[in-house]
């Protein structure tokens, strides 16, 4: 069987930040797409617990994980329904028995929205700026890109 | 015990990378990725106080022996017990074993699967740990000095302008010189030559009127110059007031070269973004 890909569209803020979320500590943070694009190192530090971890794995937030998982049960569904579908067709002619089956609903699913009310702040490391939520009081963060501490 | 501000970041940076390495470890590389966890933290003095002075646990045995319940851990209520815990646990799984890695996290907190079970038990020995001592470092940075910004001594030079520059980080100091491409000793000079000139020339085309504003002007503009911190705004007004002036003394030729470039003066003492 080949695999199937689903494409998620992961929008970005007014500003062209994108919203991360650590694996770990699951806090969140933006970074500006365009320095996402040109790290070449494949991973990024949280900005505020400051361990490091996989770019993709910042990537997957838990609305960014729902919508997947949306998506991918509807796939699931869809191949199912094909599957009976062709059971329903080759006992057509069979004489004594018939499979029927009707076909798995499909779910409406819902779109990943933009993370909005963080706080902008300059990274004088990397000559950057990131959005970072200071409700906590944070006085200790990290930068995603060299996991420089910033006080 | 003091440590420096950078040297701290730098420790910060170096406990963070072994740590993040450590918790994406794998069956094959997990117990030397805690070897490195624990040989950075007995080597870094600040971290290594902070493990003495937690209490070693009396019961590892029960919570973390080979005949233990895989439950998930139960922490201690203080966090410097917690910390001691997880110290001696982390120093259990690096131990050399006979069993693999992945057969010692087996079960534990109900996982049946491999590949399951050893990110989260790395997650609640080697996360909490790294968290605890995260915030030992983050804590000490707080209350850290900097002798590389302290004694900092920066020159800044501002053309152009009158501007005020007032500017600080942390403790230092900065300081700032001002040259100005235009400055007060030309406009001094420029009003000196043209009182000096109202003097000699022939003024008779001027009215009364119009001489007295202009001293009245020039007056301004001295005493304004003059003063420890001018203000643009009576600058800009008698800047104003001596442009509309030039041309009702353009009558004298002598004098609207003179004025004008009083004024020129004048502009460029101004900030720049007026």
């Amino acid at each position: 069987m080949t695999p199937e890909s689903l494409r998620i569209k992961i929008p970005l803020d007014p500003e062209g930040f994108i919203a991360l979320q650590c694996p770990r500590c699951k806090d969140s943070f933006q970074i500006r797409m365009s320095d996402l694009e040109q790290l070449e190192d494949p991973q990024i530090y949280c900005a505020q617990c400051g361990i490091c971890n996989s770019k993709a794995l910042f990537l997957l937030r838990q609305n960014v994980r729902k919508v997947a998982m949306q998506h991918a049960e509807n796939l699931l569904a869809d191949m199912v329904s094909n599957f009976t579908k062709k059971l329903q067709q080759s006992s057509r002619d069979s004489n004594g028995w018939r499979i029927t089956g009707s076909k798995l609903p499909v779910k409406p699913v819902s779109k990943v929205r933009p993370t909005l009310g963080l706080t902008a702040t300059e990274l004088l490391c990397c000559e950057t700026t990131i959005k970072l939520s200071f409700g906590n009081a944070v006085s200790i963060f990290y930068c995603p890109f060299c996991g420089q501490t910033q006080d | 015990m003091t440590v420096n501000n950078r040297k701290l970041k730098g420790i910060s940076l170096q406990f963070r990378n072994i740590a993040s390495r450590a918790l994406q470890s794998n069956n094959e590389d997990a117990r030397v990725n805690i070897r490195r966890l624990l040989k950075f933290v007995s080597e870094t003095p600040l971290l290594r106080q902070e493990i003495d002075k937690a209490p070693a646990p009396s019961n590892l045995d029960e919570i973390w022996g080979e005949e233990a319940q895989r439950d998930r851990i139960t922490y201690p209520d203080e966090p410097d017990e917690e910390l001691g815990l997880l110290h001696a646990i982390l120093i259990q799984l690096s131990k050399p074993d006979t069993r693999e890695f992945w057969a010692i996290c087996y079960g534990y907190g109900g996982v049946r699967h491999m590949h399951d079970c050893i990110p989260i038990v790395l997650e609640d020995t080697v996360g909490k740990y790294s968290d605890h001592l995260r915030q030992v470092i983050e804590m000490a940075l707080l209350h850290s000095e900097d002798p590389a910004y302290d004694h900092r001594d920066v020159s800044v030079t501002i053309t152009g302008g009158t501007n005020q520059v007032n500017l600080s980080q942390d403790n230092s100091s900065m300081n700032a010189q001002q040259s100005l491409s235009s400055g007060a000793p030309e406009i001094l000079k420029a009003v000196q030559e043209i009182t000096s000139s109202m003097m000699n020339i022939e003024v008779s085309g001027i009215k009364n009127e119009t001489l007295e504003e202009l001293r009245k002007t020039l007056d301004t503009i001295e005493e304004e110059v003059r003063r420890v911190q001018p203000r643009s705004s009576v600058i800009r007004s008698a800047k104003e007031k001596l442009e509309l002036l030039t041309a009702s003394v353009s009558a004298v030729k002598s004098m609207a070269p003179l004025l004008q470039g009083l004024i020129a003066h004048m502009g460029g003492y101004l900030p720049l973004s007026t």
